[in-house]
């Protein structure tokens, strides 16, 4: 049974919701957001578990840019400059 | 009641969540990294898990050494923004340099959050920890006053947690919700309770029970009793119904006939799955809440996404929890075995959750 038609069986059985979090597989829809310095994607068919002693998902709200000074005491790693290809996952 | 039997239909939907989620764990797609960043903590709550104090004998793990995990291991494999952190403890506001660590987190991409016991938060602290790129946080209030200082062994607690709780109900821009941990105090209460988080404008809240796991496996007196924890479970499909405030059980637990009346999902255990941590002597593990025997590394000897990637296999493959109580459950391909956290030092299961209804 392929995973479409898995997914559309869930759906007629009025679990699609329910069978969401294992929906992510099947790709990745994104459209980007601005969020607080960091862009944030509205992954729709990625839902995120709420674990236990987790907190929720981050809501995509327009928030401020971080500078990108700030003062690190020392031995602080600097960020890595974006690459041009991820490494193969 | 829903009790244990699941119906036709919900049986159908948990066979065809079963084969999604075989590829789901097939992917192990890493969404959430706990950083436990402290063990020190204000309070030394009777339920601990972790069985924090104000001196754990553990020092905090470096900014700079989880830094480099992310920079070298993390962000060359994932896409930061889809990778949410969360701040552990211990209690994550005792360290100083909290807001330190979290601009940096949040200038490499990452988007993070905290869970605090709200002692120490103060709209001057709220305020810079926003401006460090604090997304999301959870505040722990375990009923009223009388039910919340017991648990917390501090007069102060509950009063603290309640001024959190009304700072951040004034901040729309933060994800945030309650997290109580329900006792058997607190259960002809929660009708009560929910009302007065509504009252306070609190909008999410999850609850979770007692598991015997650090301190709490030492005190009964927290535990529920079957009969109450079905009727707290009434209580979440109740008050879902209503939809006055999103309310949830936590992740934790294969619940029959509950599933999907008192969580948005069916159960599924994220531990290794889609949720990491890092630890504070450096371990690499699931959730942190899970035991020792199942930590899969250390980032002061191994290569995080290595281990991420080619070891997790007792998280990924759970054909070992066919044993004991599980050994002939019928339930097992849906639970498999349950929560990570929930199996001892041997492997063997401490609480199964289906077995209380």
């Amino acid at each position: 049974m392929g995973r479409k038609f898995k997914l559309a069986l869930a759906a007629l059985l009025g679990f699609s919701a329910a069978c969401s979090s294992a929906k992510h597989s099947a790709g990745r829809s994104s459209g980007p957001q601005e969020a607080i310095g960091v862009e944030m994607r509205s992954d729709t068919t990625h839902y995120r578990i709420v674990v236990m002693y987790g907190v929720r998902p981050p809501r995509g709200t327009v928030m401020e840019t971080l500078p990108d000074s700030v003062t690190a005491p020392t031995g602080i790693p600097a960020p890595q400059a974006p690459q041009e290809e991820k490494q193969a996952e | 009641m829903a009790g244990r039997r699941l119906g036709l239909r919900k049986r159908l939907a948990l066979n065809i969540f079963s084969d999604l989620y075989r590829s789901t764990v097939a992917e192990h797609r890493l969404d959430t990294l706990f950083w436990e960043c402290t063990l020190r903590c204000n309070l030394s709550c009777r339920h601990c898990g972790s069985d924090c104090r104000v001196d754990p004998g553990v020092k905090d793990m470096p900014v700079a050494d989880f830094l480099r995990v992310l920079d070298e291991e993390v962000t060359p494999h994932a896409d930061p923004s889809s990778v949410l952190i969360i701040f552990s403890g211990g209690e994550v506001l005792v360290r100083d340099d909290l807001e330190f660590a979290g601009r940096e987190v949040a200038r490499r991409g990452y988007p993070w959050g905290m869970v605090t016991n709200g002692m120490a938060l103060t709209e001057q602290r709220l305020r810079g920890l926003v401006d460090a790129g604090l997304r999301s946080i959870s505040v722990s209030l375990d009923g009223f006053e009388r039910e919340h200082n017991y648990i917390r062994s501090n007069p102060l607690s509950y009063s603290k947690a309640l001024d959190a709780v009304r700072l951040l109900v004034r901040e729309p821009g933060l994800a945030f919700d309650v997290v109580t941990c329900v006792t058997g105090a607190m259960v002809p209460q929660l009708e009560a309770f929910r009302d007065m988080l509504i009252a306070e404008g609190v909008r999410s809240w999850r609850l979770f029970s007692i598991f015997p796991m650090g301190r709490a496996k030492d005190d009964p007196t927290l535990r529920l009793s079957d009969a109450q924890f079905r009727r707290m479970l009434e209580f979440i499909r109740q008050t879902r119904k209503e939809g006055r405030i999103e309310v949830s059980y936590a992740c934790e637990g294969f619940l029959g006939g509950y599933e999907t009346e008192v969580r948005d999902h069916f159960y599924q255990c994220a531990a290794g799955i889609s949720v990491a941590s890092i630890r504070v002597d450096g371990s690499i593990s699931g959730c942190t809440s899970i035991r020792a025997n199942f930590h899969q590394g250390n980032i002061y000897r191994d290569k995080f996404w290595d281990v991420w990637q080619n070891r997790f296999e007792p998280f990924r493959k759970r054909d070992w929890a066919k044993r004991g109580e599980c050994a002939d459950c019928k339930m097992f391909r849906y639970c498999l075995g349950g929560g990570m956290h929930l199996h001892d030092d041997n492997g063997d299961l401490l609480y199964c959750h289906y077995k209380r209804l």
